[in-house]
């Protein structure tokens, strides 16, 4: 049996599109030497998982979940609570921070996947809001918005210090690059195909004999694994965070990344959780005209390029190409 | 039992505010079929416009009030007229992150216009606070139930007894329909959105004096409308009122007998079983396809 012939082109260009960025954190890891630029790339890795997570459960499985937020900060509490608590092993800590959230979002996941469009967005909206003021008020775990999480020690898994700037450069990328391919062979296998159709039409779906709770419950966990992944990471770039950072407007900071990118696409995801990461520090001089400038770019972004930068830019680029030919 | 009856009225003024934003919710998303997420911020706007006339330029209050209604009522409609209609794709979805993102302009004018400050406001002149018995009522309180009472009445005649109030719900029932009949889809849609900023305003208004106009509210309010109406099922008018009745009253019993840090979450959590059992919410019988 041969897969039909776009599917193995686009199969072959994320492969490309990986090698390429496999490269670029390479060459930024090992040439830049400004911990500014690599800060911003962390912070936008970091994000970048969280939001090709949730790229897969909403741009593919086409559920709406609004607690991806919420699962990134129980990502980040679950590893910061084994690290200073228990002293749990760095990596062990990191695979932990993957494992609850994805559990959680496994056991939450069957009773919401009865419910659609604005009630599951309600839904999921609800349970992230849950889980925030959970992170704001069991102080003896999470320490509250005040004074949260402070001084995590720095990453060493095994003993191998890894908590400088330039090595969680090195570790985030990794983890990206990891994920991206992750996904990528997600996306172009069975699973990602089921999920397509389960978007389109669940009932043609199940029809086909895709059992459609199932995929819509396992990549519901994944995705929350994927967030918290994206959760302990962040704990330990940042060592010292409160329950604010994972309120409810950032899940909507990470839909807004997966929107502006491109919904179908996992390299959108990325693309649009470094505009977003990068974004407000350019307009940080701007002061008090900081939101009003940024809400009206992301209306403008979402009025005039329903599909997202990546494919705005892609074709741009296509109509350029073929005007020069 | 005293404590319970003041827990109760009070929860009932917050409720009453929740109600008129899930009213707001409703009507946009009877007209439209989209959630506007940026509805929390009309009232924002409606409170903090109020507060900043009524103590920068001493404009008596219900003046500051209905002026408020006016600015942001014609910002509902520049939301539509500029904004919505002019998406390049008119798919549901994107429609829905328009308004999520518009939210962050609307946010983002009053902070550059506004400012960062908080601002408080005297209550409004005329009610006098009641005592019954030991509970306690603020007059502001009965000012809110008057302005829930007077909007809906007024909202109740507008849909059914008036030229344009028909054309509306026409233009919601069936679009090509009211075409045909010389009814133009977009103006109405333009004209729920001035409605529901208008009524948002209003409710911002009279709640604003109890609370404090601040630019990062509107997600609160937001999110409490949004469940009200949900609760009540989405575009029914009656259920959106019952739905914020309920969520203020549950809200403030949780904070008055369990704790005030864990009062939304009370709140939310029964919404969320509520959800799982009756997703079409509690007063309509069965979720209505839409084909």
């Amino acid at each position: 049996m041969s897969a039909p012939a776009s599917g193995v082109s686009s199969y072959r260009r994320d492969m490309i599109g990986i090698v390429v960025l496999a490269a670029f954190v390479f060459c930024i890891g090992s040439l830049a030497s400004g911990s500014y630029l690599k800060t911003m790339l962390i912070f936008s890795m970091i994000y970048g998982i969280a939001a090709i997570g949730l790229c897969l459960v909403f741009g593919y499985g086409g559920q709406i979940s609004l607690c991806q937020g919420a699962m990134f900060g129980l990502g980040a509490y679950t590893c910061a609570a084994l690290v200073q608590r228990w002293r749990v092993d760095h990596l062990l800590a990191l695979g932990a921070s993957i494992a609850l959230p994805a559990l959680v979002g496994w056991l939450v996941a069957r009773p919401l996947g009865r419910l659609s469009s604005h009630y599951l967005a309600m839904a999921t909206l609800a349970l992230g809001l849950i889980l925030s003021i959970l992170f704001a008020q069991v102080r003896t775990i999470t320490g509250g918005a005040d004074p949260g999480v402070i001084d995590l020690a720095s990453f060493a898994p095994f003993g191998m210090p890894l908590g400088t700037t330039s090595s969680m450069h090195w570790v985030c990328g990794v983890c990206l690059v990891v994920v991206m391919v992750l996904a990528v062979n997600l996306i172009n296998t069975r699973i990602g195909r089921a999920l397509r159709a389960i978007r389109s039409g669940e009932v043609p779906a199940a029809c086909l004999g895709i059992d459609t709770s199932k995929y819509k419950v396992d990549v519901f966990a994944a995705a929350s694994g994927l967030a918290g992944l994206g959760g302990g990471l962040y704990a330990f770039a940042t060592r010292t965070f409160n329950s604010s950072a994972f309120e409810i407007g950032f899940s909507i900071d990470l839909l807004t990344m997966v929107l502006i990118g491109s919904v179908r696409s996992p390299w959108g995801a990325m693309a649009g959780a470094l505009v977003i990461t990068v974004l407000p520090a350019f307009l940080e001089h701007l002061d008090r005209f900081r939101l009003l400038s940024f809400g009206l770019l992301m209306t403008g972004v979402m009025v005039f390029m329903p599909d997202g930068l990546t494919s705005a830019a892609y074709a741009g680029a296509r109509r350029l190409v073929k005007r020069a030919q | 039992m005293n404590q319970f009856l003041q827990i109760l009225v009070s929860g009932l003024v917050l409720g009453a505010v929740y109600g008129m934003t899930a009213l707001g919710f409703g009507i946009v998303y009877n007209a439209t079929r989209v959630i506007n997420f940026a509805h929390g911020e009309f009232v924002m706007m409606g409170g903090l416009i109020t507060a900043v006339l009524a103590t920068n330029f001493h404009h008596e209050s219900w003046l500051a009030a209905c002026e408020a209604v006016v600015v942001v009522a014609t910002l509902g409609a520049i939301l539509d007229r500029v904004i919505i209609q002019n998406a390049r794709r008119r798919e549901h979805l994107t429609l829905v992150m328009i308004t999520i993102s518009a939210a962050s302009i609307f946010r983002g004018l009053m902070e550059a216009v506004v400012g960062r400050d908080v601002y408080f406001t005297a209550t409004f002149p005329g009610a006098t606070d009641l005592h019954v018995g030991e509970i306690y009522i603020s007059g502001q309180a009965i000012w809110v139930v008057l302005t829930l009472a007077v909007i809906s009445t007024s909202l109740y005649v507008l849909l059914h007894h008036t030229r344009l109030g028909k054309g509306m719900r026409a233009a919601a029932s069936n679009e090509r329909a009211a075409r045909l009949y010389g009814i133009d889809p977009g103006w109405m849609s333009t004209v729920s959105y001035a409605i529901a900023g208008g009524i948002g305003a209003a409710a911002g208004a009279v709640i604003v004096p109890l609370a404090s106009g601040y630019y990062q509210t509107g997600l609160y309010f937001g999110l409490k409308g949004f469940a009200a109406a949900i609760l009540g099922g989405l575009g029914n008018p009656f259920g959106a009122i019952v739905g914020g009745m309920m969520i203020g009253v549950l809200e403030n019993l949780a904070s008055g007998y369990v704790s005030s840090g864990y009062k939304d979450s009370i709140a939310l959590g029964l919404l969320l079983v509520l959800l799982l059992f009756r997703p079409s919410g509690l007063f309509n019988l069965a979720e209505a396809k839409r084909v």
